[in-house]
């Protein structure tokens, strides 16, 4: 009978997963999404995957050497791993796994297909933060919310313009 | 201080040249005594083919006397082929049955090389000096065994002019490449050579000068940049401890010279009881402020770098916070300290942080009733999480801020930024806390705006470094 149980238990626990995709531009700021999402989701794993955009580059010898992974890291910093640990060492269980991905897709269309091939079930979005544009980067929120996903609006707390949105403190915001 | 000593004492730049020089000569000794060898191997062989042609000529000549050719070939040996030193040649009839053994006694030589000659058709042996080669020669059904030999002309003019040649040239390259490494070990150590002497040049008179930084990016640079960044921390160093002294016989005097005014003015005429009631307040009001200045100086110089070892256990993190919260509510009971624990992390032994209770308790306690007093009990947040490497906090109020330009010296002891004017407080409370976070190897960061409110960031390293 116990066995029983336990097979149930562990079947309802590898199925309580579920993958989310998170836009970012690598600000302490953004990551107020991932900590909003684990909130919602507690008793849930999450497969979190990070949406980097950016416009690809015109040079043909940039594109010849296209690589993601360099892109990601090069607009990684330490502030953003730093809040990102701090998140991940409160919500052991809920956070899952990360993982970063580029994409350069400027059409609704290459969105949903993005969505679709990755399984993703859930975007969340912010309302009153805007996305850092600057450079190449672009802002995928507005294509993101015409996906047909669940769209989650996340709101928290801005007390400053003037605040530096890669300082740790952003990430200790209050929703509202 | 101590002094790296070498065994033999020598400075880098000669073990440098020594190394340099040592890998060349190395060189110049194998390349030579390869070229010898090969040399060698190589006369041997040509040598060995000239005698083959020499019997195969000798045969031709003593054997096919009939034949109109015979004379020519002795022509073109007589003319053409100069003579070896102590030419000899030797012509045997193989019949059936013959012993090479007395011929091989009678020309003092091995059996085994007539036998080789026999069966391979050719062979050769040397003796010393002397080289032999012999054939097999076939003429009319019947087979001969032809044998030149001579000395090695080449082995020793040839050979021998090569070694002279080798011996005399490897001193001479050895010196270009003595001279070569001792340059090379200079040019190499030229830089480091102007640094020690730029280094050497600076004192606690002139401790401005800097170096002079080139903008290639190599290691002698990173060293220059780090030289200099050492001599900024020196030199601020210095200047604040320049400045504490004058600083603190300020904040000391103050309070004496009000209280040595007020009890003047009291002593000039007889005054009413409450006329000396209400000096001698103002007396105890001053004594009191010494009191806190010098008992707060008295922390400052304990938890200075002095070497005294302060007495570290684990300590919990938000606990501490908790402590603090507490004292507040005793000291202030108006303020609003609100501690967010929603990013406190899953396992307690990621808040535990090494250190000594009472002093983090009091680091802890300058900056929150700071954060109170600075922004007049509006609402003070303080949160705490754990990252990979430390436990953060941080501290953000809503109060008056820091000028930008001020925020550089707001740990210097006695320093208050120029909006404080208002608010009572010494200036030593800041730098008291970084010298604990110092003790505690952790960071402080402060960002403010002024008139928006002042975020402080903390990070102690984790207790336990792995989980």
């Amino acid at each position: 009978m116990s066995l029983y149980l336990l097979c149930i238990v562990s079947f309802i626990k590898v199925n309580m997963t579920k993958t989310i995709l998170i836009p970012t531009d690598f600000s302490v700021e953004s990551l107020n999404l991932l900590k909003f999402a684990a909130t919602q989701n507690e008793d849930t794993q999450l497969d979190v995957i990070f949406l980097y955009c950016s416009y690809l580059s015109d040079s043909i010898r940039d594109l010849l050497f296209y690589s993601p992974t360099k892109i990601i890291n090069e607009a990684r910093n330490p502030q953003f791993e730093e809040a990102l640990s701090i998140l991940k060492n409160k919500y052991t269980t809920t956070i899952y796994s990360t993982r970063f991905e580029h994409f350069h897709g400027f059409s609704k269309n290459a969105f949903e297909n993005y969505l679709f091939i990755n399984e993703i079930e859930e975007v969340f979005v912010p309302i009153n933060y805007q996305l850092d544009t600057s450079g190449p980067r672009f802002d995928p929120v507005p294509f993101l919310q015409q996906c047909d996903v669940t769209i989650t609006e996340v709101v928290w707390g801005q007390k400053k313009k003037t605040r530096n949105t890669f300082s740790l403190s952003c990430l200790f915001a209050d929703y509202t | 201080m101590n002094r790296v000593s070498f065994r033999y004492n020598l400075k880098t730049q000669t073990k440098i040249a020594i190394a340099f020089f040592s890998g060349i000569l190395f060189i110049i000794l194998l390349l030579s005594v390869l070229i010898y060898y090969f040399s060698i191997q190589y006369t041997f062989v040509d040598f060995y083919k000239r005698l083959e042609i020499r019997a195969v000529i000798e045969a031709k000549y003593n054997l096919e006397v009939e034949d109109e050719k015979a004379s020519i070939f002795k022509e073109l040996r007589e003319l053409h082929l100069e003579k070896l030193p102590n030419e000899k040649d030797y012509l045997i009839e193989i019949r059936e049955g013959i012993n090479f053994e007395e011929k091989a006694k009678e020309l003092n030589l091995p059996v085994s090389f007539f036998e080789t000659a026999n069966q391979n058709k050719s062979a050769t042996f040397r003796q010393g000096k002397t080289f032999y080669s012999g054939i097999k020669y076939k003429h009319k059904n019947t087979y001969y065994l032809v044998i030149a030999s001579a000395e090695n002309y080449y082995d020793t003019h040839y050979l021998s002019y090569l070694r002279n040649v080798l011996t005399g040239i490897i001193p001479l390259i050895t010196l270009v490449a003595l001279a070569i490494s001792i340059l090379f070990s200079k040019k190499v150590f030229s830089p480091v050579k102007l640094i020690i002497n730029k280094v050497a040049q600076i004192n606690t008179e002139n401790m401005h000068l800097r170096l002079e930084t080139k903008s290639d990016n190599d290691e002698i640079s990173e060293l220059v940049t780090t030289f200099n960044n050492m001599l900024d921390r020196l030199e601020t160093s210095f200047e604040s401890q320049n400045n504490f002294i004058s600083n603190a016989s300020h904040e000391l005097g103050t309070p004496l010279t009000v209280i040595i005014g007020e009890a003047e003015v009291t002593l000039n005429r007889e005054r009413k009881a409450e006329e000396y009631q209400e000096s001698l307040k103002v007396i105890l009001d001053e004594a009191e402020k010494l009191k806190q200045i010098t008992q707060s100086l008295l922390f400052l110089a304990q938890t200075g770098f002095d070497g005294k070892k302060q007495s570290m256990g684990i300590v919990r993190s938000d606990q501490l916070l908790w402590d603090v919260k507490e004292t507040m509510d005793k000291i202030n009971p108006k303020n609003q300290i609100y501690i967010d624990l929603s990013l406190i992390p899953d396992n307690p032994k990621k808040l535990k942080i090494n250190g000594n209770q009472p002093l983090l308790l009091l680091a802890f306690t300058n900056i929150i009733s700071n954060a109170c007093k600075y922004s007049g009990n509006k609402p003070v947040k303080v949160s705490i999480g754990t990252s990979t490497h430390e436990v953060i906090i941080i501290i953000q109020d809503n109060g008056i801020g820091i000028p930008e330009a001020e925020i550089s010296h707001i740990f210097n002891p006695f320093f208050r930024a120029s909006n404080t004017k208002n608010y009572k407080g010494y200036g030593i409370g800041l730098s008291l806390t970084r010298n604990i976070v110092r003790l505690h190897g952790g960071r402080i960061h402060i960002f403010s705006k002024e008139g928006e409110g002042t975020t402080v960031e903390l990070g102690f390293p984790l207790y336990f470094k792995t989980f």
